[in-house]
């Protein structure tokens, strides 16, 4: 048998040239001429500058009300969410009574994909880009924009005209949120189904074990009048409890924060102080930074700063996220803890209740969101309308029993406020407070480029806690610097 | 005839693996002139602003001057432990089978689980590391509240999921060598450095070569271990280059600018790649 002949470096050449040319334009091709919708438009912090037309992927949209029904050819929803649904707590006790309440009511399995919080947003869009997404997710109220951006949710507008006046009414509960967050250009494109907001929680039988029992009588019938009050308390605590912690033995921080997330430092732990101070974190309707203007960022800074300095909360803070901290106020090593309301399951599960976990008010306006239920726009029609149907079972028809039974949900409808649950005992005592937070301490962050300005600000904040900066040049200096960074990226 | 046949066979493969391969790399490329602000689009060019951009920005600097200490820290302290490792399980012994799984534990485990895993033994409340420490009478420390150990920390974790890797590969090299040169080498006085130097430095050159590529293009496109285990924190301190093209691309779906930077990060690896072959061609 003859060997074969050798291929020679100019064949072999050829030939791959020419498979690389057929997979570029193959491929290519097949990218390109699938056709895309893309929109430019307003959302807040946007100047717009092109608009094109979206085309084609929301099909099937009647221009008139109809009655939307449960379709009989859909047996499945799949659902994204961020909670962890087989815990043994009041959270997952509620959201599985929704899920549980739905297939019994419309015969429909709802599946539940778990992904960490800050992924499912990114997700969604990168789903949505492929053509392949569930049809309904937890989106997040800072993301907004961007999903508006990408066209990548339902506008829900078509379901709600189907709502009777009575639900709308019931709806109106939530109004402020679903317009400060999930409506642009008229278009709301989710609905919230909690509202989260903040407060102290605090450690009060180990204060009163301390002898601070005045302290906690304070704390529960007039809270903090300002932040120099807060300051105080937080120094009376450390000072008093010195020796004496009953489950440490030594002295109780009063905590307050930490500052290992950069987003978390600046909604939860900067920009309550900003504000109370007078200053912005951006302009309206540019959307371009502002956190750099006036005297009220230097206040701000050294406000934190203080807390760091004179030893009130640990640096080791520094480098702690939510969770540790929440353990460190259970355990008795942290005194308080400005969190949200999101958190009471665990603390309740901890065996916490209003005799050992106290609660008051933050003296400043609040960093308050709602994370909403959003819709995917490329499925098909019978899908959208069971997707609606969930949506209203869980945001309208279920809102009482959710709420009542999670107790730490801020329903978002009326009818829910009324739940004696959320108004006598345990879940009263904390949901009283939150409430009255959420109602007149509530302030929102929304921008177009939620992620890039916290990021740009964080970073900056946390050197300037971690160095322990006082001098107010310098804390202007490097917040002026952050803000031009800012600016000039995405705004240039 | 036969030859063109033969090219026939083959072809599926180049076309699977050119075309599949390149065409994300094409258009990764045209992204890296155009700016996105939500979805992957090419509405928007803008030249070369996107490198330039950066190229001028303090934040990427930081991230390329992290990069760099963290991949050569993470080369040349995995490559010297993997050496010695496998010269150990060269040894032979009772337990050199048993060693070789639990070394490659190391290496089974997903890396963004490995980096969890280090952030919690590097824990200041409750970290293995801290417990060690404050048993034996010694004070804690935070390893991670400092821009210097947060980036020892990261390098820390990153060769002990790389150096079972490498130390297979190099086991695998050392043992293809042939006994008998050191069985010479022993008859001629030569000691165990010498044997080292001469012998088995010079025979395992391809395979040290093979390692030391691979380790720096796993630490510069190491996203996991920063990702977990700092954050890129403290305040952006330890932000690598592929964390901030995670952020760029995931976070603030600045589709461009990610592109820019994973070119940036492409022409990283090929002159050091190409820096490796030409030292490695011209030692031979």
């Amino acid at each position: 048998m003859s060997e074969p002949k050798k291929v020679g470096r100019r064949t072999f050449l050829n030939y791959a040239i020419a498979v690389v040319v057929t997979g570029v334009i193959v491929g290519a091709a097949t990218y390109f001429a699938v056709p895309k919708g893309v929109t430019t438009v307003t959302a807040p912090g946007t100047t717009v500058t092109t608009t094109k037309t979206v085309t084609t992927t929301v099909t099937g949209t009647p221009t008139t009300s109809r009655t939307i029904t449960m379709p009989p050819t859909v047996k499945e929803l799949r659902l994204r969410h961020f909670y962890d649904l087989t815990l043994k707590d009041n959270r997952a006790t509620a959201y599985n009574l929704v899920l549980s309440t739905f297939k019994q009511k419309y015969g429909v399995d709802v599946t539940v994909e778990r992904l960490p919080y800050d992924k499912l947003d990114v997700k969604w869009i990168a789903d949505f880009e492929a053509r392949t997404m569930p049809e309904l997710s937890l989106i997040s109220p800072q993301y907004q924009p961007v999903h508006w951006r990408a066209g990548s949710l339902q506008p829900l507008n078509e379901y709600l005209d189907t709502l009777t006046s009575k639900e709308k009414e019931d709806l109106g509960l939530a109004k402020s949120v679903i317009d400060g967050y999930h409506t642009f250009d008229g278009k709301i494109i989710g609905l919230p189904f909690e509202i989260h907001t903040r407060a102290i929680f605090y450690r009060r039988n180990l204060l009163e074990a301390v002898g601070l029992t005045d302290l906690v009588n304070k704390l529960e019938t007039k809270g903090v009048s300002d932040l120099d009050d807060l300051l105080n308390v937080a120094r009376t605590i450390k000072k008093e409890s010195k020796g004496k912690n009953p489950v440490t033995g030594g002295e109780m921080f009063p905590g307050l924060l930490h500052y290992y997330d950069v987003r978390g430092l600046v909604e939860l732990y900067w920009a309550p102080f900003l504000w109370y101070y007078g200053g912005e974190l951006y302009e309206s309707p540019t959307g371009k930074a502002s956190w750099h203007k006036g005297d009220a960022p230097i206040k701000a800074t050294k406000y934190v700063v203080t807390w760091f300095s004179e030893e009130l909360t640990p640096m080791d803070m520094l480098t702690t996220d939510a969770p540790t901290t929440r353990k460190q106020l259970v355990d008795g090593r942290l005194a308080m803890f400005i969190d949200g309301n999101y958190a009471l399951p665990y603390y309740r599960s901890q065996g916490m209740d209003e005799k050992t976990l106290g609660i008051f008010k933050l003296p400043t306006k609040v960093f308050t969101n709602s994370w909403s239920i959003g819709m995917s726009p490329i499925i098909p029609q019978d899908r959208k309308d069971a997707s609606w149907m969930f949506i209203k079972h869980w945001v309208i028809d279920m809102m009482p029993d959710f709420a009542a039974t999670y107790g730490a949900a801020i329903p978002t409808t009326y009818s829910a406020l009324e739940r004696p649950e959320l108004k006598t005992g345990t879940t009263g005592y904390y949901f009283n407070i939150l409430k009255d937070v959420a109602e007149k301490n509530a302030k929102a962050i929304k921008h177009e480029h939620y992620a890039g300005l916290l990021d740009t600000l964080g970073p900056v904040l946390q050197k300037i806690v971690a160095e322990k900066i006082t001098d107010e040049k310098e804390i202007a200096s490097r917040l002026e610097k952050a803000a031009n960074a800012f600016n000039e990226k995405f705004y240039p | 005839m036969k030859s063109k046949f033969y090219l026939l066979l083959i072809l599926p493969t180049f076309f699977l693996i050119f075309g599949v391969k390149l065409f994300p790399i094409s258009i990764i490329v045209l992204l890296s002139f155009y700016e996105t602000t939500a979805r992957i689009s090419f509405d928007k060019p803008v030249g070369l602003e996107n490198f330039i951009s950066l190229l001028v920005e303090d934040r990427f600097l930081n991230n390329l001057r992290v990069t760099l200490i963290f991949v050569a820290e993470t080369v040349i302290i995995t490559l010297a432990l993997s050496v010695a490792l496998a010269l150990a399980l060269q040894r032979g012994g009772k337990l050199s089978s048993l060693a070789r799984t639990l070394i490659l534990l190391a290496w089974v485990i997903m890396g963004i689980a490995a980096a969890m895993m280090w952030r919690l033994a590097f824990d200041f409340f409750a970290g293995a590391i801290n417990g060690i420490l404050y048993f034996m009478g010694f004070p804690k420390v935070n390893l991670l509240l400092s821009p210097i150990s947060a980036l020892q920390a990261m390098i820390v974790t990153a060769v002990w999921r790389y150096t079972p890797f490498a130390t297979i590969l190099l086991w695998a090299g050392l043992k293809s060598i042939e006994r008998e040169y050191y069985e010479s080498a022993k008859v001629d006085g030569a000691s165990r450095l010498q044997q080292f130097r001469y012998i088995t430095l010079p025979l395992l050159k391809t395979t040290l070569l093979t390692v030391l590529l691979l380790l720096t293009i796993y630490s510069f496109y190491a996203t996991e271990i920063p990702l977990a285990l700092t954050g890129g924190g403290p305040f952006l301190s330890t932000e690598t280059l592929s964390l901030r093209l995670y952020r760029e691309a995931f976070e603030y779906f600045a589709w461009g600018r990610a592109s820019a930077i994973s070119i940036f990060l492409f022409a990283l690896n090929l002159v050091i790649g190409l820096g490796y072959i030409r030292i490695y061609r011209g030692r031979r």
